[in-house]
């Protein structure tokens, strides 16, 4: 007996230290990629933002968008713009889940998931050809409001403003924001409202001095992973426009593929900036997720 | 009547009792009421939300398959039998099979190398799973645009290297959800019990990790597949800003000039998506915690 458990440790130690110089050699590949893919072409962007794409030499011209109002509309248009569809995903998800969660039936659990699933993944061309389809100039639901006496364009309507971007952006805002947020809805235990019932507390303090601050860690950092998503989206918004619309991933890819507009130094000072407001939502989300409530804890 | 010396945790183990209290009275009740009813209100929300969900799609088939008097299903064959359409899909296969085989070839050894060996570097790689927001589609676009692009002296994309540029694009895109799913299903074997077990027998590394460690982690490497799969199935932003005609770019510039066949290769995607996302449901509830929904802006 004792010969043997002896010998099983020896064997895996040597095992491990036989592991040892062929196990770095095997994160080689990944290492590899991920340098030649994401950081050299990251440092690229870097370095590209600071020189000018004629002469190469070092400049800041290419961060000039920072002084002039005119340049920073796109900026507007986007925070608008994610501003808009944060505000009406979060609010509508947040009811969809709560009545998901309310609704106390499996199967109607089961398929709204999925769906909202296929929903939130369901982003890009084919979702913007899809809204064309329905509230376009010639879109079905266009049509039938118009046969019913509203004239959605007559009225100043475009699905390509920022309005119509903003019903868009919902389409997967909404089905993100109900994936996000029904764990911890379906975490929150019917008898701690019973606890506050017999308590004597009235349904409003139960939600002020229960449910909000158990809620507001995931509610918050939610909405920032819904306004980071609506901020760096493009392939929605392209698909839509065509690049005619003032949105900062639009107006990278016109200086880049643009025949007019070509300037690849200022498309890499954009992205920087792009880059840096999406650090700042998804770090401050980190920082929340820290500090996630212990009553949350499964 | 409330004792003034009563201290914070003899309060707390007030509110503990009257928790449990709540939660025996809800048992109870359970037990004698076992059919409890959707709330009205529930009920509405979720109709209303089915309805706004599934309009856009309900549009999309009546512009693609309606002539406005009768049903066709001519536009879907004539969008399937269409050669850009054959030619398209087949490119996005091609680069959507490749990625999922590199992804997980590379992603799988390292994950576990991770976790057996160097845990040191587990923060580094917890750093990929934001990697998404920060780095965006639109901005690895820019950057591997600058990198390797028409002006850059490492011309990729006008040689015959340009599949390997977008390869390693959608490496880069999926690598945080492929990491993520491999790592989870690492996490939930004990991956250096059964490695120092498979040692002790004898078995080399490359062994061990192909006969013992791939079996038992099998459902997250079919999850991880899942999504990078429909991920580069889906991608729009790298293919369009560097200039490969996949599906999605297809989709877009066939809906210029032929809107009807494009509405109905709209509800091709769909399908597309669609059975991804059924596919990865269906493993999620054989192993609970799998990610369905990749999140990040596309």
């Amino acid at each position: 007996m004792r010969s043997s458990s002896s010998g099983t440790l020896a064997g895996a130690s040597t095992a491990a230290r036989r592991l040892g110089g062929r196990a770095a050699l095997a994160l080689l590949p990944f290492a590899v990629l991920i340098t030649a893919f994401l950081l050299v072409p990251t440092l690229s962007l870097i370095w590209g933002s600071f020189h000018d794409s004629k002469t190469g030499a070092f400049t800041l011209t290419n961060y000039s968008y920072l002084q002039h109002p005119l340049d920073l509309v796109p900026f507007a248009n986007s925070l608008e713009l994610s501003l808009a569809s944060t505000i009406l995903g979060s609010v509508v998800g947040l009811l969809i889940a709560q009545a998901i969660v309310s609704s106390r039936r499996p199967l109607v659990q089961e398929i709204a998931t999925t769906f909202s699933s296929v929903a939130a993944n369901f982003a890009g061309v084919p979702l913007a050809f899809a809204f064309i389809a329905t509230l376009g100039a010639n879109g079905l639901l266009t049509r039938t409001l118009l046969n019913s006496g509203i004239d959605l364009y007559s009225g100043g309507f475009k699905l390509y403003s920022v309005l119509g971007l903003t019903i868009v952006y919902a389409y997967w805002e909404i089905p993100l924001m109900v994936l996000v947020m029904l764990p911890p809805l379906q975490a929150m235990k019917p008898s701690w409202r019973e606890a506050a019932e017999i308590l004597g507390a009235s349904r409003w303090r139960y939600l002020r001095s229960v449910a909000i601050p158990i809620l507001m860690t995931p509610f918050i950092s939610s909405l920032l992973l819904l306004y980071a998503n609506a901020f760096g989206a493009y392939a929605t918004a392209y698909g839509l426009t065509t690049g005619f619309v003032a949105l900062v991933p639009i107006e990278i890819s016109n200086l880049i593929n643009g025949d007019v507009s070509y300037d690849p130094g200022q498309a890499d000072a954009l992205a920087i900036g792009l880059a840096v407001i999406m650090a700042v939502c998804i770090g401050g989300r980190a920082i929340l997720e820290r500090r996630s409530t212990r009553w949350l804890a499964p | 009547m409330s004792n003034p010396s009563i201290t914070g945790e003899a309060t707390e183990e007030y509110l503990a009792t009257v928790v449990a209290g709540a939660e025996a009275v809800r048992k109870a009740r359970r037990r004698t009421n076992r059919r409890s009813r959707a709330p009205t209100w529930a009920t509405v929300v979720l109709l209303v939300s089915a309805v706004y969900f599934l309009l856009p799609l309900y549009a999309t088939a009546v512009f693609a398959l309606s002539t406005g008097k009768h049903f066709t299903l001519q536009p879907l064959f004539d969008g399937l039998g269409d050669d850009g359409f054959q030619t398209s899909l087949q490119l996005s296969l091609f680069y959507s099979i490749v990625t999922t085989i590199l992804c997980l070839a590379v992603v799988a050894p390292t994950a576990y190398l991770v976790e057996l060996r160097f845990q040191r570097l587990r923060a580094t790689f917890e750093f990929l799973t934001i990697l998404p927001f920060v780095i965006p589609p639109i901005i690895l676009a820019v950057g591997l645009s600058a990198m390797y692009g028409i002006n850059s002296p490492v011309n990729l994309i006008a040689s015959s290297w340009a599949p390997v540029l977008l390869m390693g694009g959608y490496f880069v895109l999926t690598v945080p959800f492929v990491f993520r799913a491999i790592d989870n299903a690492l996490r939930a074997v004990d991956v250096r019990t059964l490695s120092e077990a498979s040692a002790s027998l004898g078995a080399g590394p490359t062994r061990t990790f192909l006969r013992v460690i791939v079996p038992s982690i099998s459902l997250g490497l079919v999850s991880g597949a899942l999504l990078a799969f429909t991920t580069a199935m889906g991608e729009f932003t790298l293919a369009a800003l560097l200039g490969y005609a996949t599906f999605p770019v297809y989709l877009l510039n066939v809906n210029g000039y032929e809107p009807r066949m494009g509405e109905a290769l709209v509800l091709v995607s769909f399908l597309i998506t669609w059975a991804g996302v059924i596919a990865l449901a269906a493993v999620a509830r054989r192993a609970p915690g799998t990610q369905i929904v990749r999140g990040g802006p596309m």
